[in-house]
């Protein structure tokens, strides 16, 4: 294949997209997220051992831990090949990859290549997809290309039959709790029924393929989750405490902010400028209804929600740019027609670029700081191998992967024991007492009581520390302090 | 995959194989104590009498009483045995009755494969349980029902099975209502004698009961928990013997395609209709549901094969997920009921509490049947139909539970001769939140109390009261 104008432009865009994301996930030697050391945790073990981790004997003390380890597997791999680095490289290529996709997409709609440029450009700075994938080690970075592609395969389904069953059998296995890819489909063949438009028999049978292999794998992997929690196994066995903070209400102005206004607007109009009812369109309602859907029903977390609706838009302003120029070259702003495409293009890509720096930079400087890292890896080197340490839901991962020590609680909820009230309640209570009883209910030896409890709990200090009887300060730093427990 | 193999003349053995092997998991693998009715029935069969001693300490037997008359003979021999060869008759009898209306060898095998694997006729058929005889009853009075030489045989049957199972009996009644309203019209009389008699002893004995007893009573704990409909009715979202997911979707498939057939095939459609709309309100209801579906089932199974499809690939692909996805249900199911309760730590319990002097025992409801079964008396079980004070008995022990008032704890263990309390970790997750709570705290710190039994998360505490 000869390389032209349009291709190239399309590779400089990925690569912007790819050096950007690479630019701030070089600028720490660390990962930024909680769940991030989960993930690293798990590929490394596979990639030390060929097998994955079923029983985490750090996590809550011993748990067991519910994962297709499909995403770590393909970690795991390249590790062999390129430890260390692939962590920070690979996510961001992944995650980049979208441009190329959103590019194909764009074209099934719009004839224009700039228009399907101007779509993938779009695309390469989505700030919510940078707020869950940077640096993050996120299997986001994986679904959502894969699951465009998918879409795309779905498109060309009579000469890609093949490639489509794979990708979404990968698709599927890499999270089969997420149900946008079934409602979507779902709905797509709604749609297509009420529109009288024809639905292809191998449509039909790629219809038949998602559905029943995704219930299949539910009912296997999460059979038990079903048995004792019923359909409320989606939410992940997420307690309730913390269920607002995941699946969060929709929230119109909210979504508009994490969006960005120029996508909204650019892709509400090329949904109404385009008049065809074909496939395609129907599909990318579909993902927009889908979405909306399992938003709306709290069954997705909110920001991946927003990342779905955030690249369907993209694809869309394809449309409203290709209308633009038709519009412009039937007017006398004509002669004038470079001036004002540039000026839209820069307006759209500011408008999206200054928030994805704001949001890369707070992910990189805010998520993880260095000094956390200094006062999780104490732990490591100077507390006993069998330590048990008590520290926030959110901090969990970060207690067995960096300080390899054992953990009270973490986000992997499904088949732990209940914990979340108890460690509120030692966060949160002044009585000596009452901490003691959650201390001894899970042999604690130690205390992380970090900046993010702070702000977590609302507080300042823990109360019952000052008993030096019971609690000794250990290690501090100015992100966090240490507390053994001593009686 | 060809469905060519079931056309075969060893195709019906083959899943005469299948269903024997089944069935036959539980029964090796757990024994024949799964739940608590089979200790219910077997004591009840070992000691018969219309007054149960050690229920609520001392009550009328307001049970299902011919699943225990069934088992007099050789009680312990029959409830290991008896489920598997119903299950076996049953078998043959379904096969029957699919063979009257089903003429398509290939749709009636499948039908009665998938029958097989459903969780439940897998749940009726593993173990001696409150469904078994009912069910079979139910099977055998149909095909009797069809046939024009033993036709009057269903009479005796009509007598026995609300002494079984009223609810099944319930469901039967209305199938073959809709059965003789549609097809065998010349079957009204009969349908009306069985019904009669029926319904005449069911009266005559709930009668003499609400005589003997004085009141009628039904009580119902407070349940936790949700309750949605999928739950409910289908298995793998938590119903103990609910639809497979999978039979589901085969059956929409196969209704999707047989729809055009739908007025005539009426009594059919408006069986499952009724029967989708019962499983609501009487779980009972899911076993003919099952049964109706798995004959859709197998025509969309059989639909899925017969379809052009543009991809051999696809075709396979689809068909093994399918078939994995019924074959997964059964499995769990059988893995469900072997990890049922009783464990091998409450049998212990269970043989330890058999060995000490009868007395009172207070535990949860649940418990309640396995302590009868160990030969003491139990406060309050699950059986709340026409018991004595139900309600009283429940908040009694409620209060019990949750208070560390000592006074009103030796009142309550006063007011029904408690000695012993059998907690478990069930209880412990269930009603308290730690260990100082309620009647744990009052176990541990006062000195009126002693363990005599502490394995495996079950303790067994002795009460020494001071009159």
């Amino acid at each position: 294949m000869k390389l032209n104008r349009v291709h190239i432009i399309l590779l400089l865009i990925f690569l912007s997209s790819f050096i950007f994301q690479l630019f701030f996930a070089l600028q720490v030697p660390f990962y930024s997220s909680d769940n991030a050391y989960f993930n690293l945790r798990h590929s490394k073990y596979i990639s030390e051992n060929f097998v994955p981790l079923i029983f985490d004997p750090l996590s809550y003390g011993g748990n067991y831990i519910l994962d297709t380890h499909i995403y770590h597997y393909f970690l795991g791999i390249f590790d062999i090949i390129f430890p260390e680095v692939i962590y920070k490289i690979l996510p961001c290529l992944l995650s980049s990859l979208i441009v190329f996709i959103v590019f194909l997409l764009s074209k099934e709609i719009t004839p224009d290549d700039n228009s399907s440029l101007f779509a993938a450009s779009l695309s390469a700075f989505i700030p919510t997809f940078l707020t869950l994938t940077l640096n993050q080690i996120s299997v986001v970075s994986a679904y959502i290309p894969l699951f465009f592609l998918a879409i795309y395969l779905f498109l060309k389904i009579r000469s890609r039959q093949s490639i489509f069953l794979y990708i979404s059998i990968f698709l599927i296995l890499l999270d089969p709790l997420n149900l946008l890819l079934l409602f979507t489909f779902i709905i797509f063949g709604l749609l297509m029924l009420s529109q009288s438009l024809e639905i292809k028999s191998q449509e039909y049978e790629a219809l038949g393929l998602v559905i029943s292999f995704l219930l299949l794998v539910n009912l296997i992997l999460y059979k038990s989750v079903y048995l004792t929690e019923g359909l409320s196994a989606i939410w992940e066995d997420v307690p309730l405490e913390i269920y607002g903070n995941i699946f969060q209400n929709f929230n119109l102005l909210e979504t508009i902010t994490l969006i960005g206004i120029i996508p909204l607007i650019l892709g509400i109009i090329g949904i109404i400028l385009y008049k065809k009812k074909n496939t395609i369109i129907t599909l990318l309602s579909s993902i927009i209804l889908a979405d909306f859907t399992l938003l709306l029903l709290r069954l997705i977390p909110f920001k991946e929600g927003l990342i779905f609706l955030s690249v369907v838009l993209c694809i869309l302003s394809g449309i409203t740019f290709f209308n633009f120029r038709k519009y412009i070259f039937i007017t006398k702003l004509f002669s004038y027609e470079k001036f004002f495409i540039i000026l839209l293009v820069l307006i759209s890509i500011a408008s999206l670029i200054i928030p994805s720096i704001y949001a890369s930079s707070s992910v990189i400087n805010e998520n993880i700081q260095q000094s956390e890292i200094d006062a999780l890896q104490w732990f490591k080197f100077n507390t006993p191998r069998d330590s048990v340490v008590a520290a926030n839901v959110y901090e969990g991962n970060l207690i067995i992967s960096i300080s390899d020590r054992t953990n009270i609680i973490d986000n992997q909820f499904i088949n732990a024991e209940d914990r979340i009230s108890d460690v509120n309640l030692l966060f949160k209570t002044e009585s000596l007492i009452k901490a003691k009883k959650v201390l001894d209910k899970y042999n604690v030896d130690y205390i992380y009581f970090s900046q993010k409890s702070k702000e977590l709990y609302n507080i300042e200090t823990l109360t019952y520390t000052i008993d030096e009887t019971c609690f000794k300060e250990v290690y501090k730093n100015e992100f966090a302090t240490i507390y053994k427990v001593v009686c | 995959m060809n469905l060519q193999l079931f056309t075969k003349w060893y195709a019906k053995y083959l899943i005469f194989g299948i269903m024997l092997l089944f069935l036959l998991i539980v029964p090796i693998l757990k024994g024949p104590w799964v739940g608590t009715d089979p200790f219910l029935y077997h004591r009840l069969a070992s000691d018969f009498s219309f007054y149960d001693s050690l229920s609520y300490g001392g009550r009328i037997a307001a049970y299902s009483f011919v699943n225990a008359l069934f088992l007099i003979p050789a009680p312990t021999f029959l409830i290991t045995v008896l489920p598997y060869i119903l299950g076996i008759i049953s078998f043959f009898l379904l096969s029957k009755i699919l063979s009257i209306f089903i003429e398509d060898l290939r749709w009636r095998n499948l039908s009665l494969l998938i029958i097989s694997l459903s969780p439940a006729f897998i749940y009726v058929f593993s173990f001696y349980n409150s469904l078994t005889l009912a069910i079979f009853f139910s099977i055998l009075g149909f095909y009797l029902y069809l046939n024009k030489k033993f036709k009057y045989y269903l009479l005796p049957i009509a007598l026995l099975l609300p002494f079984c199972n009223p609810k099944i009996a319930l469901c039967f009644y209305i199938f073959l209502f809709l059965y003789t309203f549609f097809i065998k019209k010349d079957r009204k009389s009969l349908f009306i004698y069985s019904l009669l008699i029926s319904s005449i002893s069911l009266l005559i004995y709930y009668s003499l009961i609400f005589f003997l007893t004085g009141s009628f009573t039904n009580f119902s704990p407070p349940l936790e928990g949700q309750f949605l409909f999928f739950s409910k009715v289908l298995f793998d979202l938590g119903s103990a013997y609910g639809l497979g997911l999978f039979v589901v979707i085969l059956s929409l498939f196969g209704a999707i395609n047989s729809w055009s057939k739908k007025y005539s095939s009426p009594f059919y459609f408006l069986s499952i209709g009724i029967f989708l709309l019962m499983s609501f309100f009487i779980t009972e209801a899911l076993v003919f549901l099952s049964i109706l579906l798995a004959i859709l089932a197998a025509l969309g199974l059989i639909k899925l094969f017969d379809i052009h499809w543009s991809s051999y690939q696809y075709k396979s692909f689809i068909t093994l997920i399918l078939l994995l996805g019924l074959i997964f249900s059964s499995i769990s199911q059988v893995n469900h009921l072997i990890d049922s309760m009783p464990d091998k730590e409450t049998l212990e319990a269970i043989e330890y509490l058999s060995t000490l002097e009868s007395s009172v025992v207070i535990s949860s409801p649940t418990n309640g049947v396995w302590i009868n079964f160990a030969g003491h008396k139990s406060v309050i079980d699950d059986n709340y139909l026409f018991a004595p004070n139900p309600e009283e008995r429940y908040n009694d022990l409620n209060n019990l539970y949750y208070y560390r008032d000592l006074t009103n704890s030796t009142n309550i263990l006063t007011k029904y001769n408690i000695k012993y309390i059998w907690i478990d970790q069930e209880m412990r997750e269930n009603l308290w939140e730690s260990d100082t709570e309620g009647l744990l705290f009052i176990l541990q710190y006062t000195k009126n109390y002693y363990t005599m039994y502490n394995r495996n998360g079950i303790q067994i505490w002795r009460v020494n009261r001071d009159d």
